[in-house]
């Protein structure tokens, strides 16, 4: 029973890191409905930048989210205003195949110039935190896993209060919405796409803060992750925040607990099995909107 | 002096031209109608006007400034609010961040808010349903939050497209009541109407469009007394 | 007559020029080299690409094969990105486009078993220094050699590992784990431990394969906690092998050994990134730099940690690539032609005594009818600060081991 528990907590740690990750996604695709297949490279980029601001200003790996977060803001900004804004305005109907094709490869641009870069050595940076373990009744927490989950938590709800109560997080929902209404109100579409795609590339910075203490950063790594990602942002709910978090913690949950009673090699297949399962019975996933 | 003057405007979908050589003008504090059949090219005007629909040749000027260069949120930051046809609210939002967002390019809290409360005092059915989606009110109320949302922008100009399209007969005498009392505030109206009579009876000046060009202007009253408008828009 | 005279001159320039040129081109013999240059393996296939490009260097600079009047090795990379699938379309490229008179690679099992299959096509031979699923060599292949063990055979190796370290220390193993990546090679070792440890009395209590790809190894370790087996058998490559070892420590996971199968816990980076936490860790391994049997160890090492430019040692993967260059050399040298066919019947009948290719610790280096080498066997190191040292088999070991693993609570 004991490992139970302790899959348990872990899935739902884990889980919370997934879900961080996917809510980025699903913000990106919920308001600018572009596909980005460049999440997982972003999320390198992002677990790359925490980790040189480590390795060169030795800091907290939790403080070095947010000096990370000011230089990825920027980054997912000009990724958008470069590489996606373009196809989007000369593109106006076809874009959204076009953008796919265009995120894909810049994937591999990005994973492939990390490789140069940067090599394909794996590295790992030994925090504060690193192999620290909370024993709370004969369970063993491991530190960074908890403090990052619970950061997650905090970083959620501060992206929905900021969506809910500011002036211009309205006007990224209300461009999610109907973009063209909401050009009516005055706001300018490209850059709410632009400032979205910063705030996710942020919320990436985060999720990679959080990770590289008891993670290895590699150009190769956000394969690890993307595929994941878009399983869950489907599960929560396209463009759900909450359904995104959410989702991330049914997979993670799932994943771990699962393990414990089949092959790990099969829980894949048990994720896509509970996914398709919530599909039939809530196609627009768990707190999606009804389309009409 | 006009509030708006549009000289020569022809705009294209794709290969399918909707307006042929356009010209009208919209003057403060009045209200100008813009009639015709369905298919006539009247939104299409609104839709160029602001942006949504660019104009290929022609000019647009709001207070001799142009505009056809502008985006569409530059024209709507400029005061020219556009109560759309179909309303087009954002529905998963509340009535109030509805509200709020008409007030998005003029932020500054204080006067924010007193614009918050007078547009709810103009509206109480919205100050009932202030925490509710927008996409939960009633068509009447929709329309009504609209009209509220547009005027939030304290616009130089509100174009509104078909305000009555799909209503009650109740709830249509009720949007045309809140219209005068718009008007009486003075505020300059540009209004696409299909109850034609309603319209040119209320018109300071009216425009009538037929296949995507003007074909007969005057003051709303003299036009609706007109031979071939009454037989043509009224079947009288 | 001036301008005649330097038309004359030029015109002879040329012709030499020319003459020189297709002269310099029969003296390459181009061999294709199939190995993951990018995506998660391409740390792997870079180390490879040195050991390979390390032993083309020694044999050029040593004046290329003499039987072919000094004919330089030029080898030509190809990426398989560690996919079945582009192995093969690479291969056929090498071939066919580049025209290569033989392959070596290609690392991965999945690669090199689809790989060798376009090669018997063309029947062009195809020496595969590390991949260890059995069937590599079980297809009645004539073009595919292999130097490394086969797979069901590291298990056995793994099984009587475990078994003598219980004899000589008294502490015996009664039950194993096995866990590997969900691959080929993990299969392959998995499926024959599932078959043999019951046979020599150690009771398989965990059974887990976890899919490439896997972000937490948590779970898997979790479950290791609870069937908690005196010895864990693990197969693995880098970023799995990394997770797989932090995660272990977090959880305080004690074992009497943690039996590595080579592969990520052979790459440098393993011990690099994992630092203390290997310390005690054996691992299966085809070679270290600290074998006593021949001299050549020693020496080629250190040659080669001189030439790369991060100063990086051997490890197994990499002296069999440098090995099997070696031994590809010696089949051109006794076929004396570029022709495929003639290299393939060389491989098939060497039997090399001497050389740059025993730093492999077997004699002689030659092939059976299958293509598999015989007489390769191998061997069980143990990291000691930091350093992968052999303890196993007896005979050829630089060190004592230490079994069982000290507790995790009791280490520093």
């Amino acid at each position: 029973m004991t490992g139970i528990i302790e899959a348990a907590v872990n899935g739902i740690l884990m889980g919370g890191l997934y879900g961080l990750i996917a809510v980025s996604l699903s913000l990106i695709f919920g308001v600018a409905k572009i596909v980005n297949f460049a999440h997982g490279a972003l999320l390198m980029v992002a677990l790359f930048t925490v980790y040189w601001i480590l390795e060169l200003l030795k800091v907290d790996p939790y403080l070095s989210a947010l000096l990370a977060g000011c230089f990825l803001f920027f980054f997912g900004y000009y990724f958008q205003r470069l590489f996606i804004e373009p196809i989007l305005k000369r593109e106006k109907d076809t874009a959204a195949l076009t953008v796919i094709l265009l995120t894909s490869g810049l994937m591999l641009i990005i994973e492939n110039s990390a490789l140069l870069l940067f090599g394909a050595d794996y590295r790992t940076v030994r925090t504060a935190y690193t192999g620290k373990v909370w024993e709370v009744a004969g369970l063993y927490i491991m530190q960074p896993r908890l403090i990052g989950f619970v950061l997650s938590v905090v970083l959620i709800r501060l992206l929905e209060f900021y969506l809910r109560r500011t002036n211009f997080g309205r006007a990224i929902r209300a461009t999610s919405q109907d973009r063209e209404a909401a050009r009516l109100m005055g706001i300018d579409d490209y850059r709410v796409y632009k400032v979205t795609f910063g705030i996710g590339t942020v919320i990436l910075g985060f999720a990679a803060a959080f990770l590289t203490p008891f993670y290895f950063i590699h150009p190769a790594v956000g394969d690890l992750f993307v595929g994941k990602s878009f399983v869950i942002v489907v599960l929560g709910g396209l463009g759900s925040i909450t359904g995104a978090f959410l989702g991330g913690l049914i997979v993670g949950l799932i994943e771990s607990v699962g393990a414990q009673f089949i092959n790990s090699a099969m829980v894949e297949s048990l994720i896509f099995i509970v996914f398709i399962a919530c599909l039939v019975i809530r196609p627009m996933g768990l707190l999606g909107k009804e389309r009409e | 002096m006009a509030v708006l003057e549009i000289e020569g405007v022809s705009t294209f979908y794709g290969e399918f031209q909707a307006l042929y050589d356009v010209s009208l003008k919209v003057e403060e504090h009045a209200l100008t109608g813009i009639v015709g059949a369905n298919g006539a090219g009247k939104s299409t005007i609104l839709r160029t006007i602001c942006g949504l629909a660019p104009a290929r040749s022609g000019s647009i000027l709001h207070n001799g400034v142009p505009l056809e260069r502008l985006s569409t949120f530059e024209i709507a930051r400029r005061g020219i609010a556009l109560v759309p046809e179909g309303r087009r609210l954002f529905p998963a939002m509340t009535v109030l961040d509805n509200l709020l967002l008409g007030a998005f390019s003029k932020p500054e809290r204080e006067s924010r808010e007193k614009r918050l409360g007078e547009v709810l005092k103009f509206f109480p059915i919205l100050k009932k349903r202030k925490a509710q989606l927008a996409g939960t009110l009633s068509g009447g109320e929709q329309q009504m939050l609209a009209i509220g949302r547009a005027l939030m922008g304290k616009p130089d100009i509100v174009m509104l497209d078909e305000p009555s399209l799909g209503l009650s007969p109740k709830m249509v005498s009720h949007i045309y009541r809140i219209l005068d009392e718009i008007r009486e505030l003075g505020i300059t109206i540009l209004l696409v109407e299909q109850n034609v009579e309603w319209c040119l009876k209320k018109a300071d000046r009216a425009y009538i469009l037929e296949n995507g060009s003007v074909v007969l202007e005057g003051p709303g009253k003299e036009l609706l007394s007109e031979e071939g408008v009454r037989k043509a828009y009224l079947g009288l | 007559m001036r301008g005649k005279v330097a038309c004359i001159v030029s015109v002879c320039c040329m012709v030499l020029l020319l003459g020189f040129g297709t002269a310099f081109a029969q003296q390459e013999i181009k061999i294709g080299v199939l190995i993951p240059l990018s995506g998660s393996m391409a740390v792997i296939g870079e180390n490879l690409q040195m050991a390979h490009d390390f032993a083309a260097k020694e044999i050029n600079d040593a004046g290329g094969v003499k039987s072919l009047k000094g004919a330089k090795i030029k080898l030509i990379y190809a990426d398989t990105r560690g996919d079945p699938k582009v192995g093969m379309s690479e291969a056929e490229r090498l071939i066919v486009r580049e025209g290569v008179s033989a392959i070596m690679g290609a690392f991965q099992s999945s690669v090199s078993y689809t790989s060798t299959e376009v090669a018997e096509k063309y029947q062009v031979p195809y020496l595969v220094p590390n991949s260890l699923m059995d069937q590599i060599t079980e297809r009645g292949f004539k073009y595919t050699f292999r130097v490394e063990r086969k797979g069901s055979y590291w298990a056995k190796d793994q099984i009587d590992f475990i078994l003598d370290m219980g004899k000589k220390t008294g502490v015996q193993a009664k039950t194993i784990g096995v866990v590997y990546e969900n691959t080929d090679m993990g299969q392959s070792i998995a499926k024959a431990i599932r078959k043999l440890a019951p046979e020599h009395g150690l009771k398989v209590v965990l059974d887990e394969g976890y899919p490439p790809k896997t972000a937490d190894m948590t779970p898997v370790v979790l479950k290791m906690k609870r069937a908690n087996p005196d010895v864990v058998i693990l197969n693995s490559y880098i970023s799995d092998a990394i997770l797989l070892m932090r995660t272990i420590a977090d959880q305080r996971v004690n074992t009497m050994a943690l039996l590595g199968s080579s592969s990520g816990y052979s790459d440098p980076s393993f011990v690099k990134e994992v630092g203390k936490l290997a310390e005690y860790f054996f691992d299966l391994t085809e070679w270290t730099t600290d074998l006593k049997h021949s001299p050549l160890v020693a020496q080629k090492n250190a040659a080669f940690k001189k030439w790369t430019k991060d100063h990086r040692d051997f490890n197994g993967g990499a002296a069999f690539c440098y090995a099997s260059t070696y031994i590809l050399y010696d089949a051109l040298e006794k076929a004396a032609s570029t022709d495929p066919k003639r290299i393939r019947d060389a491989l098939a009948t060497v039997k090399i005594t001497k050389g740059p290719a025993m730093i492999i610790p077997w004699t002689p280096i030659e092939f059976d009818a299958e293509g598999q080498a015989r007489g390769a066997r191998m061997l069980v190191i143990q990291y000691r600060d930091g350093q992968r040292k052999s303890v196993w088999p007896a005979n050829i070991a630089s060190t004592a081991p230490v079994w069982p693993m000290p507790k995790w609570e009791e280490r520093k």
